[in-house]
């Protein structure tokens, strides 16, 4: 155990040293008081992200709360007006005499909808003199009228409806950002990493909209807190569960159903969510005698569970479990899923000082069982976490908020291996390889004056391989160079990378913004995938003696402005991203049966590049925004099209999207979407010729062609009975594709069995027409 | 196991419509195609040489003439083949020997394509059982797939390449196998394959051919050519061929048996 002890101590004196310094420098202020606390909705006492906290006589002072609904101010000896507001919340003045540390906890109520129907679809940033870029966050709430396919409701696919955030492909609930694949997307659920955010083939995701308070997304330049992926964060944060009351939810789909219970265990004090959610489409199999004995099925449970020990601690502890079914009768069958849990301690250290502490497993696995007449075998493979991470925030004064903080996660993957009734011990016996990664982080939120703001830090990362007494192979090409043994429980090869990360945002007026930002992310996890879409069976891989760390710098720049009193809002945002030691399979590799995955391995470089539009209305009864995004996704691998650079299955030239809801009446809604982009990048066959009497096709370079354009507009309409008592629902009816457009799923060529001696290609589509009914309750 | 996924994907996805569709292909160089067979059950060794055409031509593969084609068995003093016409070059009266391994060479215009391969040892095909596809169906609505059953040596890397007839009509799926996994035992594994429905009382032939290692991982990668676009299969690649010199095509040493049965 003595590597954990030096990694850590070494981490723990860096960050200790950094803590100091900042210490000593900003310490020398007098007369100042701290006003903090939190936020908190009132009807059912969860705390607010992100609510705004303003200084009435200075418009420039102020802050928001923290992903806890902290939030503390610094501020001179006086007298203050106090402004708490929130998107759909009545705001909040108190009026604070400042001539000691105070501690204000605020509560908010739900805005009253009377005569003025006031509807927001995309949550409004806080403030566009913030220096992030490439932020988006979603209301869970709102996004509910949209029409999604099967009518379930999803984050995720939401988030495919903005400018930079692309589909993986009809009906997916994979997502690919600014070209990245899609694992270079970190989804967090309550900070527990999830490894395959994807449920039934990719249609529908882990995420139940019901158990969700926030979703965010991070476009590439993350602040220092994140690591870890190259593309993205998208953060998700699971609802607390109502301390004052209990509540039931529900909603009854074509496809799924979900239940939700949520209420205090001590009144006040703490609370309690369960949500739960399955699929039935199996039961439509089972009345089918030729699907019977065929199972399909996936089902979610959430759990999360709060407790306010006193006012400066809080304990949260939360879960998530989910897992998918597939069976051809007994014959063969498939299962994966993955399971969270989080236990997390809030504390106020002192009224500038918030610290979080983090205890996260994760796992992902699945299970492929074969069964024949004698003999029987599975292939399965694991990727499991143990993870810590402790986080400060420290509210330095009005011009500094700083945070740093220090994560160590122990991860255990298990390459895909066969088990059971066969031969090959090589590939039976694959070992379970260990690594530690961690990483410590400092990051420094600067606004000099009210019109620049600064974000800069840095964030260490360290990756260490740890030997489990079995070989690591080394490889030239195809063949077996080297290997070394790393003896159990010590450390092997150790990676160490810097990440600097920057973004400023510069105020040219009140409603125009200019933002510049740099970051570099690193990533230590990779997912192989020899497809064309991701399937539950691609497997995870750490770094190696082959493999390096992957890499990207990612620069972007950008326009905000506001218009027309808020009512609108305009982005402009480019970016430059370039990607180091990138990961691909060779041809024809062979990824499941092969005895060491990394001999199938070719490495290279990416770059990517785009240019993203937006345009919100925010407000009023006709809400939505535009979205067109211009990009390009390149990738050089040695050994794949002849070393030169070709585009990347990821990369779509153009992107549009429009979404708009329009508010008739207190009772009905009507949403639509239209989504236009360019066909992925494919390859072709160009020519033909005789294998053994079999017309077999001479493919062009890689991903020398475009598939047809995607495009289809959806539509639905949401219906909102008057409330009885507590007793609330909502009917909602969608239609997906409402102009049946065939979009192209796969292009297959083949020998046309009309015009004997000739070939042709056939294309499927995969859903015209896909209408669907839910029902949402509420009590 | 991506023939199985890929069938359940389609079941679930019962609202997909296929339809033909013209694409704008470019017309690519026309290409050296060599197809040279060495085996077991004849001792005449027939070497075909054609060129590749563009996808939206008739299949019509040019033959190639005038080509110079020698065999060496083993390292002997090659044998110049004769030249037949369509571009068909035959040497006989060489028997094949199992674990030999032979030599090609091929002179077209100048240039030389050079390949080997060696001849495995027979694994008896002992016969072919049927798996049933879906069991709570209909008596006439079953659907079935072919076993090959034969006992894998214990020998490591053997390679197998199956075609299938169903009532005299060819599959022209591409299936091969190998033991990575399963070495040493009884191959128990149907044959999958997704446009192929064997039906009661349907005669079935199957021809089972032992292959070298190279001329597998030729054909493994023909096989992944299958699907295209982001519903699913990997990205097609040309096969690399066996054969030096850059053309298309393989030059395999390799057993042959054959066995049908009817299905019950």
């Amino acid at each position: 155990m003595m590597y954990k002890k030096n990694l850590f101590s070494n981490h723990f004196s860096r960050l200790l040293l950094l803590t100091l310094i900042f210490l000593t420098t900003k310490s020398a202020i007098a007369q100042n008081y701290t006003i903090s606390g939190r936020v908190k909705d009132k009807s059912s006492g969860e705390v607010m992200i992100g609510a705004s906290v303003m200084v009435q006589s200075s418009k420039s002072i102020g802050t928001s709360t923290n992903e806890y609904g902290f939030y503390s101010i610094t501020l001179a000896k006086g007298t203050y007006a106090i402004k708490f507001s929130n998107v759909n919340f009545a705001e909040y003045i108190d009026t604070v005499v400042l001539d000691k540390n105070k501690v204000l906890n605020v509560v908010l109520n739900t805005k009253s909808q009377m005569n003025d129907i006031v509807v927001v679809s995309r949550k409004r940033d806080p403030s566009i003199s913030k220096a992030q870029m490439g932020v988006e966050k979603l209301d869970v709430k709102e996004i509910s009228k949209l029409p999604v396919i099967f009518g379930e409701k999803d984050v995720i696919k939401t988030l495919q409806l903005l400018p930079g955030v692309k589909s993986e492909g009809e009906g997916s609930s994979g997502f690919l950002v600014r070209g990245g694949a899609p694992d270079q997307n970190l989804i967090l659920l309550d900070e527990a990493p999830v490894y395959n955010a994807s449920h039934l083939l990719g249609f529908f995701s882990t995420f139940n909209s019901d158990a969700i308070k926030d979703a965010t997304l991070i476009k590439g330049n993350t602040p220092a807190q994140y690591g870890g992926r190259l593309s993205s964060v998208l953060d998700v944060k699971m609802n607390d569960g109502n301390n004052k009351e209990f509540h039931y939810a529900g909603g009854i789909g074509l496809i799924s159903s979900q239940l939700s219970a949520e209420g205090p265990l001590q009144k006040g004090k703490s609370s309690f969510l369960v949500t739960g959610r399955r699929t039935y489409l199996d039961m439509f199999l089972k009345a089918s005698p030729q699907y019977k004995d065929n199972s399909l099925y996936f089902y979610d449970l959430n759990v999360k569970a709060n407790y306010d020990i006193n006012n400066a601690n809080r304990i949260y502890i939360s879960g998530y479990f989910g897992r998918d079914k597939l069976g051809l009768a007994d014959a063969f069958g498939i299962d994966w899923g993955n399971t969270t849990a989080t236990i997390r301690w809030n504390s106020i250290i002192h009224p500038k000082l918030f610290s979080n502490t983090t205890f996260i497993y994760s796992n992902y696995d699945y299970k492929i069982n074969i069964k024949g007449s004698s003999i029987t075998f599975n292939i399965n493979s694991r990727i499991r976490d143990i993870n810590f991470k402790q986080d400060f925030q420290w509210y330095i004064n009005t011009k500094n908020t700083l945070k740093f903080g220090v994560n160590v996660i122990k991860h255990e993957i298990t390459p895909t291996r066969f088990q059971g009734d066969i031969s090959n011990d090589t590939i039976s016996t694959k070992s379970t390889r260990k690594s530690l990664e961690s990483a410590v982080y400092i990051t420094n939120t600067y606004n000099p004056t009210n019109r620049i703001s600064i974000d800069y830090g840095a964030r260490l990362s360290i990756y260490s391989i740890i030997g489990n007494g079995s070989q690591y192979y080394m490889y030239k090409g195809d063949v077996k160079a080297d290997s070394i043994t790393v003896a159990d429980g010590t450390v092997g090869k150790t990676f160490y990378n810097l990440e600097p990360r920057i973004s400023m945002s510069y105020k040219l007026d009140n409603n125009n913004n200019l933002k510049v930002a740099y970051s570099r992310n690193t990533q230590h996890l990779h997912l192989l995938s020899n497809s064309t879409s991701t399937n539950p069976t691609d497997q995870w891989i750490g770094n190696s003696y082959n493999i390096t760390p992957e890499l990207a710098d990612q620069v972007s720049l950008g326009y905000f402005r506001n218009m027309a009193n808020n009512k609108y809002e305009l982005s402009v945002e480019t970016y430059y991203k370039d990607l180091q030691h990138q990961i691909d399979y060779k041809n024809a590799a062979d990824i499941i049966t092969s005895n060491d995955v990394e001999s199938q391995l070719l490495y290279g470089k990416g770059r990517a590049y785009g240019l993203e539009l937006s345009i919100k209305k925010k407000t009023g009864r006709f809400t939505g925004w535009l979205s067109y995004t211009l990009s390009r996704t390149e990738r050089k691998i040695d050994g794949i099209n002849n070393n030169d650079w070709y585009v990347t299955k990821q990369d779509r030239t153009h992107d549009i999207s429009i979404v708009g809801t329009y508010t008739i009446n207190k009772k009905w809604s009507v949403s639509g979407i239209i989504v236009y982009y360019t066909g992925a990048a494919v390859t072709y066959p160009e020519g033909k010729y005789n294998v053994g009497g079999n017309t077999t096709f001479l493919y062009s370079t890689r991903n020398g062609y475009r598939m047809p354009a995607y495009h289809r507009m959806d539509w639905s309409a949401t219906y909102e009975p008057q409330k009885k008592k507590k007793y609330h629902s909502s009917w909602n009816f969608s239609i997906y594709n409402v102009y049946g457009r065939e979009n192209a799923y796969t292009i297959k060529f083949e020998d046309d069995t009309n015009n004997p001696g000739t070939t042709k290609a056939v294309q499927t589509a995969l859903f015209k027409w896909v209408p669907s009914i839910s029902y949402n309750f509420k009590f | 196991m991506k023939i199985i996924y890929s069938t359940i994907l389609a079941a679930v996805l019962l609202l997909g419509c296929k339809k033909d569709i013209k694409l704008d292909l470019n017309q690519s160089a026309s290409q050296i195609v060599i197809e040279g067979i060495v085996s077991d059950k004849s001792t005449t060794q027939t070497i075909t040489i054609s060129k590749s055409v563009n996808f939206y031509e008739n299949n019509i593969y040019p033959a190639v003439t005038g080509a110079v084609v020698t065999i060496s068995d083993n390292g002997a003093t090659p044998v110049v083949a004769t030249e037949l016409p369509g571009g068909i070059y035959q040497n006989q009266g060489m028997a094949a020997v199992y674990g030999h391994t032979y030599y090609m060479s091929v002179t077209i215009a100048g240039i030389t394509y050079t390949a080997k391969s060696t001849m495995p040892y027979p694994v008896t095909l002992n016969d072919i059982t049927f798996y049933n596809n879906n069991p709570g169906a209909k008596p006439d609505k079953l659907e079935y797939s072919a076993i090959p059953k034969f006992d894998d040596p214990i020998l490591y890397q053997n390679s197998y390449k199956f075609v299938q007839y169903d009532n005299g009509l060819k599959d022209n799926t591409v299936i091969v196998r190998n033991d990575n996994v399963t070495n040493g035992i009884t191959n128990e594994e149907p044959i999958f394959s997704r446009d192929f429905k064997i039906h009661k009382s349907d005669v079935i032939t199957v021809e089972m051919y032992c292959i070298d290692p190279n001329v597998y991982h030729y054909f493994f990668l023909l096989s992944t050519q299958a699907g295209s676009g982001p519903g699913g299969g990997t990205t097609p690649t040309n096969p690399e061929s066996n054969i030096s010199g850059g053309v298309l095509g393989y030059f395999s040493a390799q057993t042959y048996q054959t066995k049908t049965v009817t299905v019950p």
